[in-house]
């Protein structure tokens, strides 16, 4: 089987331009240097149709921008995205067209991510009609009715305006209107990261829906691994813009490889964890414009010897399917 | 055990043009020495406006309307400014959400500490300024010296926070209110501050109110467990009872709608609907309309009923041989 997608070897960095005055000061001998971000670096997975692949780190690891990048939004600053097996770059303007079709994102904050002087049915059908999917007022408003219902939402609110719905409804909003192109592959950025725990159970339970009605596939970015572990297939965990692990989920929950994986499974609060005494992880993830030589983790990492300072592991396979990047692998054992 | 705080049937309403929203309405609290207290619930459930009361830090149109609150035998409902200042900070101390809101973002970390020390005692600025630092060492920040002359921009998320709770802890209170204090933090700094933060209440016997939505970092910290829904709370008992035998609906569809290992997969229990307009409450309990036990009793409000374990609210509760799928 083909992947639906593959990530192959993409990077993103972001630059911070020197300013006029800065390009002086530079020119004059101060120590000023452009800065670059590499947000992502050298990334390379591929996802099966069908399939939900959960993305996993802390806040400022990169995993919002490799999201950004698979959807379109940012192009990568080196590297290639495949669709069904073929470059996105190699295709026609019309496949092109399609592909990015193909792929949607929702967003976090479904409040920022909705015009809000627009109304729901416009917010939802503006997509479908640029593009020549649906025309014809009648038409579209039947569009816009069946969406509106396939996400739960009474089409009698078509009328309205972003604000007059709560939270968890105006993400459903946000998941109507990636679903009105017809897509194949879902981008969630943190989509319920923002929403109450009783809400976040019925969009949990949406997308689960979802993925069952339309066959959709799904990378499933979010930092909470408790819902990670209960939808995705496959967990890829992420640290300062490298893929440390990659497995599917049974494995990384039951037997994690890589150091910074197992700290961050430790770290889950979990009902059934009462005032235990844990020692926590030391220190915080550090800069992206200064990482650390070597693995990134090293700095943090109980393990970490002199060839993890020197050397940047690279992922390596320890069971079909499951990879991991770590100089100790042998050593840490199961 | 001697008791702290005692909040009794406390009511903070808000008279807004609309209409009166009633954010509290007759919450009872009870903390003795070093216990900690996990106030859970939604947004828009009046948990962070209970936190706010006992502070006295409700604002206009907000009103504390009823109720009583003792701390250390004493009614703070009749204290002046004057008493009140000489209170916040020194023995009731307040943790928020956004370290950078509570922080001063143009003063110099070792000047806020050192403010917060002499504004209740009289001490030397030398002796302030080591009682700062090993405080900052106490909540596990490397080199505090060296952090105690950055200003907060310099600092992480997570280091602000711990500057935060070292501020709250500086003067040895006998209460700490900690709202939302991990929220906007990662899984690896989160669960380093709940340690340091256990760690602190047992050292000093500091009683703590925890104020979350996350019902399993209130696990991990609380040893009691009050749930608030719509200004009320709904049910409240020992941590190990709520979490594992609850008996009002509400909390019941709470946990069952956490996802964990053993449900992988599978539908998550849902609580459908959303949480009520503060301005309309339903008639009766006012989670009725959401509940799937609510019975043709429930048009009329629920008192406080007890168990032998826990209290609650509700007139159809769950069955105590009910447990929670987890």
């Amino acid at each position: 089987m083909t992947p639906i997608l593959e990530i192959e070897n993409v990077s993103k960095r972001f630059t911070k331009k020197l300013d006029a005055a800065g390009k002086i000061a530079a020119r004059l001998g101060a120590n000023i240097r452009e800065e670059t971000v590499h947000a992502v670096d050298n990334v390379s997975m591929s996802i099966m149709p069908g399939e939900v692949l959960g993305l996993v780190g802390e806040s400022g690891c990169g995993k919002s921008t490799l999201g950004r990048v698979v959807a379109g939004i940012h192009p990568p600053s080196a590297g290639q995205l495949h669709l069904d097996g073929t470059p996105i770059n190699d295709l026609s303007a019309q496949d092109k067209r399609r592909a990015n079709l193909d792929i949607q994102m929702i967003f976090q904050d479904p409040s920022s991510s909705l015009n809000p002087r627009m109304r729901v049915e416009d917010i939802i059908s503006e997509a479908p009609r640029m593009h020549k999917m649906v025309s014809g007022a009648s038409e579209t408003s039947d569009f816009v009715d069946d969406l509106m219902r396939k996400v739960g939402l009474d089409p009698v609110m078509k009328r309205r305006y972003p604000h007059q719905f709560s939270g968890g409804q105006r993400q459903r909003i946000g998941i109507a209107r990636a679903l009105a192109v017809k897509p194949r592959f879902l981008v969630c950025d943190e989509a319920i990261a923002a929403l109450d725990v009783s809400i976040q159970a019925q969009v949990i339970n949406l997308f689960a829906d979802l993925r069952e009605d339309l066959g959709l596939t799904y990378l499933f970015i979010s930092h909470d691994l408790s819902v990670v572990q209960h939808i995705t297939d496959r967990v890829a965990i992420m640290y300062l813009g490298r893929i440390v692990e990659i497995a599917p989920t049974d494995d990384i929950f039951s037997t994690p490889r890589h150091p910074y994986t197992r700290a961050l499974l430790d770290q889950v609060p979990r009902l059934d964890q009462r005032k235990q005494d844990f020692t926590p992880i030391r220190g915080e993830i550090p800069s992206p414009l200064d990482p650390p030589t070597g693995c990134h983790f090293h700095p943090r990492c109980p393990h970490a010897t002199d060839l993890c300072r020197q050397n940047a592991p690279q992922l390596s396979t320890v069971l079909s399917g499951h990879m991991a990047s770590c100089h100790h692998l042998e050593t840490l054992g199961v | 055990m001697t008791e702290i705080l005692k909040v009794t049937g406390l009511c903070t309403h808000f008279f807004t043009r609309a209409g009166v929203v009633k954010a509290v309405d007759g919450v009872d609290i009870s903390l003795n020495r070093g216990e900690v207290l996990g106030l859970v619930g939604e947004s828009g459930s009046g948990k962070s406006i209970t936190g706010f009361s006992i502070m006295n830090l409700i604002d206009a149109p907000g009103r504390m309307t009823g109720g009583r609150i003792s701390f250390k035998g004493r009614d703070l409902s009749q204290l002046s400014e004057t008493a009140w200042q000489d209170l916040r900070g020194n023995r009731i101390a307040m943790i928020f959400q956004d370290p950078m809101m509570t922080l001063n973002p143009v003063l110099r970390i070792d000047v806020q500490m050192i403010e917060a020390i002499q504004a209740h005692e009289k001490v030397s600025r030398t002796t302030a300024r080591e009682r700062a630092r090993d405080t900052l060492g106490m909540v596990g920040i490397p080199a505090p010296d060296e952090r105690l002359k950055a200003y907060p921009h310099q600092l992480s998320g997570g280091m602000r926070q711990r500057v935060a709770i070292a501020i709250a802890f500086l003067n040895k209170p006998d209460l700490i209110i900690a709202d939302e204090p991990t929220t906007a933090l990662d899984v690896t700094i989160q669960s380093q501050i709940i340690h340091e933060a256990q760690k602190l209440t047992r050292q000093t016997g500091t009683a703590m109110i925890w104020i979350s939505h996350d019902l399993a970092v209130v696990a991990g910290i609380a040893d009691q467990i009050s749930v608030m829904y719509a200004g009320r709370i709904v049910e409240h008992g020992p941590t190990d009872y709520v979490i594992d035998n609850p008996r009002h609906p509400y909390t019941y569809g709470l946990l069952g709608s956490v996802p964990s290992a053993n449900k992988r997969g599978a539908r998550l229990f849902q609580i459908d609907g959303m949480a009520p307009n503060m301005l309309a409450l339903p008639r009766g309990c006012a989670f009725g309309p959401r509940c799937d036990r609510a019975v043709d009793v429930c048009a009329a409000a629920p008192g406080m009923s007890q168990s032998c374990t826990q209290k609650f609210r509700c007139h159809n509760p769950v069955p105590e041989a009910v447990k929670v799928a987890k």
